[in-house]
């Protein structure tokens, strides 16, 4: 860490923070994984998780997953509450014993002193009821902030997890906020520069939150966000009825779990956007989430009939 | 008498949990040890974010010996009568038996004397039992052994158990259990921001909330100061 440039440093930029994190993780052995290319609420909801979470293979690996959470667009104007964020991902299975160390550590490698700030971690049942998961584990408060999401996966997409992952979700700009120092999110110095060549939070996103808010809350096209729900589920399900195989000695496989998922993603994402538009009712509402967990299930179920998914 | 400590050391436990699992703690050990014959002076259980903790002042070292009286056959019964009553009593023959009259004629009676255990080895038998199945709200699985069907399942994971036996004044032996791979011994650790080494639990300094030296340090209170 000695040999990183100033404006590398996780105190100094947001990049850098990044980077702090990912080789934090390397080091533990972890898969570093790029962004899933494909809207989501949560990194939970990358394949690498969702799916790589069942079956009795081992699985670690980190990820930045950009997460859109429409109805969190507040036209640039909350100081951290942003429609499109960055989450940090990291899944171990099973949960090593340690884990609960690895994290605290993770935080001193980019620069938050557990001797110097409060860190607690608080209950938090975690659940997804379009995922079809749950979790017990806490939330993780730094100084009276939520700043991660700590779970022992128990069950995903209806799958029980046998062994457990453990699931660590960081909320990135929160984080840097404090290791910057900063009260806004859009004061965050992107990429540790001074001067003429700083570049902040703000410039690179502001102008995206204000325009996605306009779009999320009132000009999103809901005829074809309707449609668009309607193919996604049915692509869905035609993926799936499509990838079932008899394979050696009378077992049955998938040959498309991904793909199938991929729509899955899709349709949950339609969902929330329609949410933010404030075009589903409250019954409606329920039988959406529904529909989304059904087809998580019916993935989940594919996935442990494939290759890596399934057991040795 | 010698005196029982127990320590259950886990990840973070929910706050709204706490107290009443200290409770429920103290109630279920105390309820089979009464059970098992071991009348106890006093308990008291502690909780903290990752301690459930429990003393048991004045446990007698043994049980006491249970004498039970069991009827047999009547004098005169069949021969495969008789053997079945030996068998099932462990007498060597009818001379060991007493005869008792009444009403309906003479009957054998056989006098069984059952010796009490060591209090260390009942202890032993009830505590993973206990911890097996005690009554959280909500429970969850963790780590490699959660692939298997029948591992523990505790709120958060579950990572020490210390589980002492002994006088006051001398040092105390560890109760000898295990339970999913958690053996019982007699080392804990410290608070994870404030004290985090390790340290050796003594029976006799348990009331002491807060610890100086390892040997005196039992119960290390993390409740007050942060999960
Ligand atoms: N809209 C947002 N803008 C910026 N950071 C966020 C936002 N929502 C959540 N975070 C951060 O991301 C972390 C992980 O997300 P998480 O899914 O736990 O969020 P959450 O608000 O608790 O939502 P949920 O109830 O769906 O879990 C949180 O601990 C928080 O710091
Ligand atoms: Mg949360």
């Amino acid at each position: 860490m000695d040999a990183l440039p100033d404006h590398m440093r996780p105190e100094r930029s947001f990049q850098g923070f990044i980077l702090a994190l990912q080789r934090f993780w390397a080091e533990q052995g972890c898969v570093i994984l790029q962004p899933y290319d494909m809207e989501m609420g949560a990194g939970t909801f990358h394949p690498a998780t969702t799916l790589r979470a069942l079956g009795p293979k081992p699985w670690n690996a980190a990820y930045v997953q950009p997460s859109r959470r429409p109805k969190d667009g507040r036209y640039g104007e909350n100081p951290n509450r942003l429609q499109h964020y960055y989450q940090f991902q990291v899944i171990m299975k099973p949960s090593p014993p340690n884990l609960q160390e690895l994290y605290l550590k993770s935080l001193a490698a980019i620069g938050i002193d557990a001797a110097v700030h409060d860190i607690r971690f608080v209950e938090d049942d975690w659940e997804s009821p379009t995922l079809g998961a749950w979790g017990l584990g806490w939330e993780c408060w730094c100084d009276g902030m939520e700043v991660s999401q700590f779970t022992y996966f128990q069950q995903v997409a209806g799958v029980e997890c046998a062994p457990v992952a453990g699931e660590l979700t960081y909320g990135l700009e929160r984080l840097a906020m404090y290791v910057q120092g900063v009260d806004r999110v859009y004061d965050l110095n992107f990429n540790g520069r001074e001067g003429a060549e700083k570049v902040t939070y703000g410039d690179v996103f502001l102008q995206a939150e204000q325009e996605y808010s306009r779009h999320n809350f009132e000009y999103a096209d809901t005829a074809m966000l309707f449609e668009q729900f309607r193919m996604a589920e049915e692509a869905c399900r035609k993926y799936l009825a499509s990838g079932w195989r008899e394979g050696g000695n009378q077992k049955k496989e998938h040959l498309m779990a991904l793909p199938a998922y991929d729509q899955c993603i899709k349709a949950s994402h339609v969902f929330n956007l329609l949410d933010a538009r404030g075009v589903i009712s409250v019954t409606e509402r329920q039988s959406y989430i529904g529909r989304v967990r059904d087809l998580a299930k019916a993935c989940g179920e594919a996935w442990i009939h494939t290759e890596t998914g399934r057991a040795v | 008498m010698p005196d029982l400590l127990l320590e259950l050391f886990s990840e973070e436990i929910p706050a709204r949990m706490q107290a009443k699992a200290a409770d429920d703690l103290r109630r279920m050990v105390t309820d089979k040890l009464v059970a098992e014959g071991l009348v106890y002076e006093g308990a008291k259980a502690f909780a903290t974010p990752r301690r459930l903790a429990l003393t048991v002042r004045g446990i007698p070292a043994r049980q006491p010996d249970l004498k039970t009286e069991r009827r047999g056959p009547k004098i005169g019964a069949p021969d495969a009568a008789v053997q079945g009553f030996l068998k099932a009593t462990g007498l060597k023959s009818l001379d060991e038996a007493k005869i008792q009259k009444d009403a309906k004629g003479d009957f054998y009676i056989a006098l069984i004397e059952k010796p009490g255990r060591a209090a260390i080895d009942v202890i032993a038998e009830i505590l993973p039992v206990i911890i097996r199945t005690f009554p959280w709200p909500k429970s969850m699985r963790w780590g490699a052994r959660s692939a298997k069907s029948g591992s523990l399942a505790w709120v958060r994971p579950l990572h020490a158990v210390t589980a002492t036996f002994g006088l006051e004044t001398e040092e105390p032996d560890v109760v000898k259990f295990s339970v999913d791979g958690i053996e019982a011994a007699q080392t804990t650790y410290g608070h994870r921001f404030m004290r985090p080494a390790r340290s050796r639990c003594a029976v006799s300094r348990i009331t002491r909330p807060s610890c100086s030296t390892p040997r005196s340090c039992s119960i290390p209170s993390d409740a007050r100061i942060r999960s």
